[in-house]
Protein backbone atom coordinates (compact mmCIF):
# COMPACT_ATOMS: atom_id res chain seq x y z
CA UNK A 1 0.00 0.00 0.00
CA UNK A 2 2.84 2.23 0.85
CA UNK A 3 4.57 1.48 -2.49
CA UNK A 4 1.24 2.29 -4.34
CA UNK A 5 0.98 5.67 -2.53
CA UNK A 6 4.26 6.95 -3.40
CA UNK A 7 4.14 5.92 -6.89
CA UNK A 8 0.80 7.88 -6.95
CA UNK A 9 2.32 10.92 -5.38
CA UNK A 10 5.23 10.94 -7.50
CA UNK A 11 2.91 10.63 -10.22
CA UNK A 12 1.29 13.66 -9.11
CA UNK A 13 3.14 17.09 -10.23
CA UNK A 14 3.74 19.85 -8.22
CA UNK A 15 1.72 22.18 -9.95
CA UNK A 16 -0.48 24.78 -9.19
CA UNK A 17 -3.37 22.40 -10.13
CA UNK A 18 -2.17 20.45 -7.12
CA UNK A 19 -2.86 21.54 -3.40
CA UNK A 20 -0.85 20.85 -0.47
CA UNK A 21 -2.50 20.97 2.76
CA UNK A 22 0.22 20.48 5.55
CA UNK A 23 0.22 19.63 9.00
CA UNK A 24 2.57 20.07 11.66
CA UNK A 25 4.10 21.20 15.18
CA UNK A 26 5.36 24.43 16.30
CA UNK A 27 8.78 23.22 17.98
CA UNK A 28 9.31 26.02 20.55
CA UNK A 29 6.64 27.61 22.97
CA UNK A 30 5.42 30.19 20.76
CA UNK A 31 2.89 33.03 20.75
CA UNK A 32 -0.02 32.94 18.15
CA UNK A 33 -0.16 36.53 17.01
CA UNK A 34 -3.28 38.06 15.32
CA UNK A 35 -0.89 39.42 12.43
CA UNK A 36 2.25 38.38 10.58
CA UNK A 37 4.61 40.68 12.64
CA UNK A 38 5.84 41.21 16.02
CA UNK A 39 3.37 44.02 17.19
CA UNK A 40 0.88 41.58 16.76
CA UNK A 41 -1.91 40.53 19.49
CA UNK A 42 -1.40 37.48 21.22
CA UNK A 43 -4.82 34.89 20.96
CA UNK A 44 -3.30 32.11 22.01
CA UNK A 45 0.53 30.68 24.07
CA UNK A 46 1.20 27.63 21.98
CA UNK A 47 3.76 25.05 23.69
CA UNK A 48 6.23 22.51 22.15
CA UNK A 49 4.51 20.04 20.04
CA UNK A 50 1.27 21.88 19.36
CA UNK A 51 -0.38 20.94 15.84
CA UNK A 52 -0.91 23.02 13.60
CA UNK A 53 -1.86 23.02 9.97
CA UNK A 54 -0.31 25.54 7.78
CA UNK A 55 -3.18 27.87 5.70
CA UNK A 56 -0.70 30.47 4.14
CA UNK A 57 2.51 32.01 4.27
CA UNK A 58 3.47 35.46 3.96
CA UNK A 59 6.97 36.75 4.07
CA UNK A 60 8.56 34.67 6.66
CA UNK A 61 4.91 34.41 8.56
CA UNK A 62 2.69 31.29 8.35
CA UNK A 63 -0.89 31.42 9.17
CA UNK A 64 -1.49 28.50 11.10
CA UNK A 65 -4.77 26.81 12.36
CA UNK A 66 -4.35 24.96 16.02
CA UNK A 67 -7.41 23.30 17.32
CA UNK A 68 -8.91 26.57 18.53
CA UNK A 69 -7.59 29.19 16.74
CA UNK A 70 -6.09 30.73 13.41
CA UNK A 71 -3.04 33.11 13.88
CA UNK A 72 -0.06 33.88 12.22
CA UNK A 73 3.58 32.23 14.01
CA UNK A 74 7.06 32.71 12.04
CA UNK A 75 7.55 30.10 9.29
CA UNK A 76 11.06 28.55 11.42
CA UNK A 77 8.86 27.98 14.56
CA UNK A 78 7.17 25.09 12.44
CA UNK A 79 8.26 21.69 11.33
CA UNK A 80 6.00 19.56 8.86
CA UNK A 81 4.55 16.73 9.74
CA UNK A 82 2.77 15.41 7.19
CA UNK A 83 1.29 16.46 3.76
CA UNK A 84 -1.90 15.45 2.24
CA UNK A 85 -1.94 16.40 -1.43
CA UNK A 86 -5.41 17.21 -3.49
CA UNK A 87 -5.44 16.32 -7.42
CA UNK A 88 -8.59 17.21 -9.11
CA UNK A 89 -9.07 14.51 -11.48
CA UNK A 90 -12.18 14.72 -14.13
CA UNK A 91 -13.90 17.20 -11.46
CA UNK A 92 -13.30 14.14 -8.67
CA UNK A 93 -11.12 15.34 -5.77
CA UNK A 94 -8.59 11.96 -4.59
CA UNK A 95 -7.32 12.83 -1.07
CA UNK A 96 -4.24 11.11 -0.25
CA UNK A 97 -2.69 11.68 3.67
CA UNK A 98 0.40 10.02 4.46
CA UNK A 99 0.57 10.72 8.78
CA UNK A 100 4.57 10.33 9.98
CA UNK A 101 5.55 10.74 12.71
CA UNK A 102 9.31 11.18 14.06
CA UNK A 103 9.26 14.89 12.77
CA UNK A 104 12.11 17.28 14.60
CA UNK A 105 14.10 14.01 15.44
CA UNK A 106 17.79 13.69 13.84
CA UNK A 107 17.08 11.61 11.54
CA UNK A 108 19.81 9.94 9.40
CA UNK A 109 19.84 9.26 5.44
CA UNK A 110 17.74 6.99 3.94
CA UNK A 111 19.09 3.93 1.89
CA UNK A 112 21.16 4.68 -0.89
CA UNK A 113 19.65 1.81 -3.62
CA UNK A 114 17.25 2.76 -5.66
CA UNK A 115 17.74 6.26 -6.63
CA UNK A 116 16.44 7.79 -9.65
CA UNK A 117 18.34 9.72 -11.33
CA UNK A 118 21.77 11.10 -10.89
CA UNK A 119 23.50 7.86 -8.96
CA UNK A 120 26.97 7.23 -8.24
CA UNK A 121 27.40 4.53 -10.80
CA UNK A 122 25.87 7.39 -13.62
CA UNK A 123 28.57 9.90 -12.72
CA UNK A 124 31.57 7.72 -12.44
CA UNK A 125 30.93 6.19 -15.32
CA UNK A 126 29.98 9.43 -17.70
CA UNK A 127 31.78 10.52 -20.11
CA UNK A 128 32.38 14.41 -20.97
CA UNK A 129 29.58 15.88 -23.41
CA UNK A 130 31.38 18.46 -25.11
CA UNK A 131 27.70 19.36 -26.71
CA UNK A 132 25.96 19.70 -23.49
CA UNK A 133 28.66 21.60 -22.54
CA UNK A 134 28.30 24.19 -25.29
CA UNK A 135 24.66 24.21 -24.77
CA UNK A 136 25.24 24.99 -20.86
CA UNK A 137 27.23 27.73 -22.47
CA UNK A 138 24.87 29.13 -24.84
CA UNK A 139 22.24 29.71 -22.24
CA UNK A 140 24.55 31.89 -20.48
CA UNK A 141 23.72 35.48 -19.54
CA UNK A 142 25.62 38.82 -19.01
CA UNK A 143 25.72 40.45 -15.43
CA UNK A 144 23.72 43.25 -17.17
CA UNK A 145 21.00 41.55 -19.21
CA UNK A 146 20.15 39.90 -15.37
CA UNK A 147 20.47 42.99 -13.46
CA UNK A 148 17.49 44.54 -16.33
CA UNK A 149 15.62 41.33 -15.58
CA UNK A 150 15.69 42.22 -11.80
CA UNK A 151 14.61 45.36 -12.35
CA UNK A 152 11.28 44.15 -14.53
CA UNK A 153 9.91 42.38 -10.92
CA UNK A 154 11.09 45.14 -8.94
CA UNK A 155 13.98 43.88 -7.06
CA UNK A 156 16.35 45.99 -5.87
CA UNK A 157 20.08 44.54 -4.26
CA UNK A 158 20.55 45.92 -1.03
CA UNK A 159 23.41 45.99 1.27
CA UNK A 160 22.91 42.76 3.81
CA UNK A 161 25.78 41.21 6.06
CA UNK A 162 27.02 37.84 6.45
CA UNK A 163 26.30 36.04 9.87
CA UNK A 164 28.34 33.19 11.44
CA UNK A 165 30.63 33.14 8.12
CA UNK A 166 33.78 34.70 6.84
CA UNK A 167 34.08 35.28 3.29
CA UNK A 168 37.40 36.05 1.36
CA UNK A 169 36.73 39.11 -0.67
CA UNK A 170 38.12 37.97 -3.91
CA UNK A 171 36.90 37.33 -7.68
CA UNK B 1 54.59 29.15 -0.56
CA UNK B 2 55.89 26.77 -3.03
CA UNK B 3 58.50 25.55 0.05
CA UNK B 4 55.73 25.33 2.22
CA UNK B 5 54.16 23.20 -0.41
CA UNK B 6 57.28 21.13 -0.46
CA UNK B 7 57.60 20.90 2.65
CA UNK B 8 54.16 19.22 2.64
CA UNK B 9 55.07 16.74 0.29
CA UNK B 10 58.00 15.97 2.05
CA UNK B 11 55.97 15.44 4.97
CA UNK B 12 53.75 12.89 2.88
CA UNK B 13 56.08 11.25 1.00
CA UNK B 14 59.33 11.04 3.51
CA UNK B 15 57.44 10.57 7.01
CA UNK B 16 56.55 7.03 6.09
CA UNK B 17 59.83 6.21 4.43
CA UNK B 18 61.66 6.96 7.52
CA UNK B 19 59.52 5.89 10.20
CA UNK B 20 58.83 2.56 8.35
CA UNK B 21 62.26 2.26 6.86
CA UNK B 22 61.38 1.17 3.49
CA UNK B 23 63.45 0.99 1.18
CA UNK B 24 62.66 2.77 -1.50
CA UNK B 25 65.25 5.63 -2.65
CA UNK B 26 63.59 8.86 -3.99
CA UNK B 27 64.78 10.76 -6.81
CA UNK B 28 64.42 13.95 -5.02
CA UNK B 29 65.72 16.17 -8.76
CA UNK B 30 62.46 14.21 -10.38
CA UNK B 31 60.32 15.12 -7.72
CA UNK B 32 61.45 18.73 -7.64
CA UNK B 33 60.63 18.46 -12.11
CA UNK B 34 57.89 16.55 -11.27
CA UNK B 35 56.54 19.41 -8.19
CA UNK B 36 57.32 22.36 -11.08
CA UNK B 37 55.19 20.37 -13.64
CA UNK B 38 52.31 19.35 -11.68
CA UNK B 39 52.23 21.70 -8.49
CA UNK B 40 50.74 24.73 -11.19
CA UNK B 41 48.14 22.04 -11.90
CA UNK B 42 46.42 21.89 -8.50
CA UNK B 43 48.09 23.66 -5.86
CA UNK B 44 48.29 27.22 -6.59
CA UNK B 45 45.03 29.73 -6.73
CA UNK B 46 44.62 29.96 -10.38
CA UNK B 47 41.11 30.75 -11.71
CA UNK B 48 41.56 29.49 -15.05
CA UNK B 49 42.54 26.02 -13.43
CA UNK B 50 39.41 26.23 -11.35
CA UNK B 51 37.03 26.94 -14.39
CA UNK B 52 38.49 24.06 -16.15
CA UNK B 53 38.41 21.77 -13.35
CA UNK B 54 34.86 22.87 -12.73
CA UNK B 55 34.12 22.21 -16.48
CA UNK B 56 35.49 18.94 -16.80
CA UNK B 57 33.26 17.79 -13.83
CA UNK B 58 30.27 19.49 -15.06
CA UNK B 59 30.71 17.82 -18.27
CA UNK B 60 30.83 14.64 -16.64
CA UNK B 61 27.45 15.32 -14.99
CA UNK B 62 25.71 16.26 -18.12
CA UNK B 63 27.49 13.27 -19.80
CA UNK B 64 24.99 11.07 -17.35
CA UNK B 65 22.08 13.31 -17.34
CA UNK B 66 21.57 15.60 -19.93
CA UNK B 67 19.83 19.38 -19.61
CA UNK B 68 16.29 20.13 -20.08
CA UNK B 69 15.57 20.69 -23.56
CA UNK B 70 13.43 24.23 -22.85
CA UNK B 71 15.11 26.85 -23.52
CA UNK B 72 13.28 29.36 -22.01
CA UNK B 73 13.43 27.76 -19.06
CA UNK B 74 17.12 27.09 -18.84
CA UNK B 75 17.42 31.04 -20.03
CA UNK B 76 15.18 31.64 -16.85
CA UNK B 77 17.36 29.84 -14.52
CA UNK B 78 20.16 31.69 -15.83
CA UNK B 79 19.05 35.26 -15.64
CA UNK B 80 18.11 34.41 -11.71
CA UNK B 81 20.98 32.75 -10.92
CA UNK B 82 23.04 35.33 -12.54
CA UNK B 83 21.62 38.40 -11.04
CA UNK B 84 21.91 36.07 -7.27
CA UNK B 85 25.70 35.53 -8.35
CA UNK B 86 26.04 38.79 -8.74
CA UNK B 87 25.33 39.58 -5.25
CA UNK B 88 28.58 37.38 -4.46
CA UNK B 89 32.37 38.62 -3.75
CA UNK B 90 32.77 36.47 -7.02
CA UNK B 91 30.27 38.20 -9.53
CA UNK B 92 32.45 38.55 -12.07
CA UNK B 93 33.08 34.90 -12.86
CA UNK B 94 31.11 33.35 -15.96
CA UNK B 95 28.50 31.70 -14.10
CA UNK B 96 26.75 29.20 -16.01
CA UNK B 97 23.26 27.67 -14.64
CA UNK B 98 21.38 24.50 -16.03
CA UNK B 99 18.32 22.66 -15.61
CA UNK B 100 18.88 18.44 -15.79
CA UNK B 101 16.69 15.88 -17.06
CA UNK B 102 16.13 13.95 -13.29
CA UNK B 103 13.75 13.01 -11.35
CA UNK B 104 15.74 13.34 -8.52
CA UNK B 105 15.44 15.86 -6.07
CA UNK B 106 19.46 17.69 -5.82
CA UNK B 107 21.22 20.99 -6.62
CA UNK B 108 24.87 20.35 -7.41
CA UNK B 109 27.98 23.04 -8.16
CA UNK B 110 31.16 22.59 -9.90
CA UNK B 111 34.57 25.02 -9.26
CA UNK B 112 34.43 28.31 -11.74
CA UNK B 113 31.03 28.87 -11.46
CA UNK B 114 29.12 26.03 -13.04
CA UNK B 115 25.63 25.00 -11.18
CA UNK B 116 22.84 22.92 -11.99
CA UNK B 117 19.38 21.51 -10.09
CA UNK B 118 17.24 18.72 -11.49
CA UNK B 119 13.82 19.14 -12.67
CA UNK B 120 12.45 17.29 -9.57
CA UNK B 121 13.90 19.76 -7.52
CA UNK B 122 12.78 22.68 -9.55
CA UNK B 123 8.93 21.44 -9.57
CA UNK B 124 9.11 21.77 -6.01
CA UNK B 125 9.60 25.05 -6.06
CA UNK B 126 6.62 27.72 -5.83
CA UNK B 127 8.33 30.94 -6.30
CA UNK B 128 11.31 32.75 -8.01
CA UNK B 129 12.60 33.58 -4.23
CA UNK B 130 12.92 29.89 -3.52
CA UNK B 131 14.55 29.51 -7.20
CA UNK B 132 16.84 32.55 -6.14
CA UNK B 133 17.51 30.52 -2.74
CA UNK B 134 18.65 27.34 -3.98
CA UNK B 135 21.04 28.72 -6.48
CA UNK B 136 22.06 31.06 -3.77
CA UNK B 137 23.16 28.05 -1.40
CA UNK B 138 24.91 26.51 -4.64
CA UNK B 139 26.57 29.86 -5.69
CA UNK B 140 27.85 29.85 -1.66
CA UNK B 141 29.80 26.78 -2.31
CA UNK B 142 31.62 28.38 -5.68
CA UNK B 143 32.17 31.35 -3.25
CA UNK B 144 34.11 29.24 -0.90
CA UNK B 145 35.65 27.05 -3.01
CA UNK B 146 34.15 24.27 -1.14
CA UNK B 147 34.66 21.57 -3.67
CA UNK B 148 38.31 22.79 -4.77
CA UNK B 149 39.70 23.17 -1.40
CA UNK B 150 38.85 19.18 -0.72
CA UNK B 151 40.20 18.50 -4.83
CA UNK B 152 43.32 20.15 -3.24
CA UNK B 153 43.71 18.13 -0.35
CA UNK B 154 43.17 14.96 -2.30
CA UNK B 155 45.55 16.19 -5.02
CA UNK B 156 48.16 16.18 -2.33
CA UNK B 157 47.50 13.19 -0.46
CA UNK B 158 47.55 11.29 -4.65
CA UNK B 159 50.66 13.06 -5.68
CA UNK B 160 52.22 12.30 -2.43
CA UNK B 161 51.53 8.53 -2.93
CA UNK B 162 52.79 8.69 -6.35
CA UNK B 163 55.75 10.22 -5.75
CA UNK B 164 56.59 7.57 -2.42
CA UNK B 165 56.65 5.50 -5.39
CA UNK B 166 59.33 7.63 -7.58
CA UNK B 167 57.02 7.07 -10.87
CA UNK B 168 55.49 9.81 -11.39
CA UNK B 169 56.30 10.75 -15.06
CA UNK B 170 53.95 12.85 -17.22
CA UNK B 171 51.71 9.90 -18.43
CA UNK B 172 51.30 9.28 -14.85
CA UNK B 173 50.68 12.57 -13.76
CA UNK B 174 47.93 12.95 -16.42
CA UNK B 175 46.22 10.06 -14.67
CA UNK B 176 46.50 11.47 -11.34
CA UNK B 177 44.61 14.45 -12.97
CA UNK B 178 41.90 12.52 -14.56
CA UNK B 179 41.62 10.46 -11.24
CA UNK B 180 41.14 13.96 -9.26
CA UNK B 181 38.59 15.28 -12.08
CA UNK B 182 36.50 11.58 -11.14
CA UNK B 183 36.86 11.89 -7.66
CA UNK B 184 35.02 15.91 -8.31
CA UNK B 185 32.87 14.14 -10.15
CA UNK B 186 31.94 11.52 -7.06
CA UNK B 187 31.79 14.45 -5.14
CA UNK B 188 28.64 15.12 -6.76
CA UNK B 189 26.87 11.97 -5.30
CA UNK B 190 28.82 12.10 -2.25
CA UNK B 191 28.15 15.45 -1.06
CA UNK B 192 30.66 18.28 1.00
CA UNK B 193 31.11 17.84 4.60
CA UNK B 194 28.02 19.52 6.99
CA UNK B 195 29.82 22.20 8.05
CA UNK B 196 30.53 23.39 4.06
CA UNK B 197 26.75 22.64 3.57
CA UNK B 198 25.22 24.70 6.84
CA UNK B 199 28.11 27.83 5.43
CA UNK B 200 26.58 27.54 2.18
CA UNK B 201 23.03 28.17 3.55
CA UNK B 202 24.29 30.85 5.98
CA UNK B 203 25.67 31.88 2.50
CA UNK B 204 22.44 31.41 0.55
CA UNK B 205 20.51 32.89 2.42
CA UNK B 206 22.42 36.66 2.40
CA UNK B 207 23.02 36.39 -1.14
CA UNK B 208 18.94 35.64 -1.45
CA UNK B 209 18.12 39.17 0.39
CA UNK B 210 21.01 40.94 -1.21
CA UNK B 211 19.46 40.18 -4.15
CA UNK B 212 16.08 41.49 -2.95
CA UNK B 213 14.23 38.41 -2.15
CA UNK B 214 12.61 37.10 0.89
CA UNK B 215 15.24 35.38 2.85
CA UNK B 216 12.71 33.14 3.90
CA UNK B 217 13.09 31.48 0.90
CA UNK B 218 15.75 28.59 2.09
CA UNK B 219 14.22 28.01 4.97
CA UNK B 220 10.20 27.55 3.12
CA UNK B 221 12.14 25.35 0.31
CA UNK B 222 14.20 23.25 3.10
CA UNK B 223 10.60 22.68 4.54
CA UNK B 224 8.84 21.62 1.19
CA UNK B 225 12.44 18.94 1.15
CA UNK B 226 11.93 18.33 4.40
CA UNK B 227 8.32 17.06 3.83
CA UNK B 228 9.12 15.42 0.82
CA UNK B 229 11.61 13.42 2.39
CA UNK B 230 9.35 12.13 4.91
CA UNK B 231 7.39 10.17 2.41
CA UNK B 232 10.45 8.30 1.85
CA UNK B 233 10.52 9.08 -2.03
CA UNK B 234 13.44 7.71 -3.60
CA UNK B 235 13.67 11.02 -5.85
CA UNK B 236 14.96 12.77 -2.30
CA UNK B 237 17.70 9.89 -1.36
CA UNK B 238 20.32 11.85 -2.71
CA UNK B 239 19.58 14.87 -1.59
CA UNK B 240 19.68 13.35 1.61
CA UNK B 241 22.85 11.72 0.66
CA UNK B 242 24.41 15.00 -0.21
CA UNK B 243 23.33 17.69 2.31
CA UNK B 244 22.19 17.23 6.02
CA UNK B 245 18.97 16.30 6.96
CA UNK B 246 16.80 19.86 6.20
CA UNK B 247 15.31 20.03 9.94
CA UNK B 248 19.05 20.11 11.07
CA UNK B 249 19.66 22.94 8.35
CA UNK B 250 16.86 24.96 9.72
CA UNK B 251 17.71 24.45 13.06
CA UNK B 252 21.50 25.45 12.05
CA UNK B 253 19.72 29.12 10.43
CA UNK B 254 17.21 29.79 12.64
CA UNK B 255 19.19 31.82 15.60
CA UNK B 256 20.55 33.67 12.65
CA UNK B 257 17.89 34.48 10.89
CA UNK B 258 16.32 36.43 13.78
CA UNK B 259 17.81 39.30 11.73
CA UNK B 260 15.93 38.94 8.82
CA UNK B 261 12.89 41.02 8.40
CA UNK B 262 11.33 38.85 5.56
CA UNK B 263 10.32 42.15 3.82
CA UNK B 264 12.00 41.06 0.90
CA UNK B 265 9.83 39.63 -2.75
CA UNK B 266 8.84 36.34 -3.10
CA UNK B 267 8.02 36.88 -7.31
CA UNK B 268 6.00 34.29 -7.74
CA UNK B 269 3.94 35.76 -10.79
CA UNK B 270 6.11 35.52 -13.39
CA UNK B 271 7.92 32.22 -11.76
CA UNK B 272 8.61 29.90 -14.66
CA UNK B 273 7.04 26.64 -13.82
CA UNK B 274 7.28 23.31 -15.88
Amino acid sequence: MRKLLYIFLFLIPFTADTAALMTGKVFIDINLLDEPNNSGNVIESLNANTPITIQQRQSSWSQVETAANIGWVPTLTIRIVSVTQQSNVDGATDVVTERLGGVGTKKTVVATFGIRGIDEESLKGAELSEEQLALLESYQVSKSVAAQFSRTAGLKSKRVDYFDVTVEVEQ
Amino acid sequence: MKKLLFSTLFLLVAAPVLVFGYGISLDFNKIKDTLSATQNLMIEDNLEQEIEIGRVISGRLLGAHNLMTDKQLQQYVNKVGRWVASQSERSELQWQFGVIDADSINAFSAPGGYIFLTKGLYQLLNSEAELAAVLAHEIGHVVQKHQLKILKKSALIHFGRLLVESTLDQKQSGMAMNNLVGYGAEMLSRGLDKDSEFEADKIGVVLTARAGYNAYALPIVLQEIGHAGMNNQSDVRLMFKTHPHPNDRLDELAPGMEGFSGDGQMVDDRFYRI
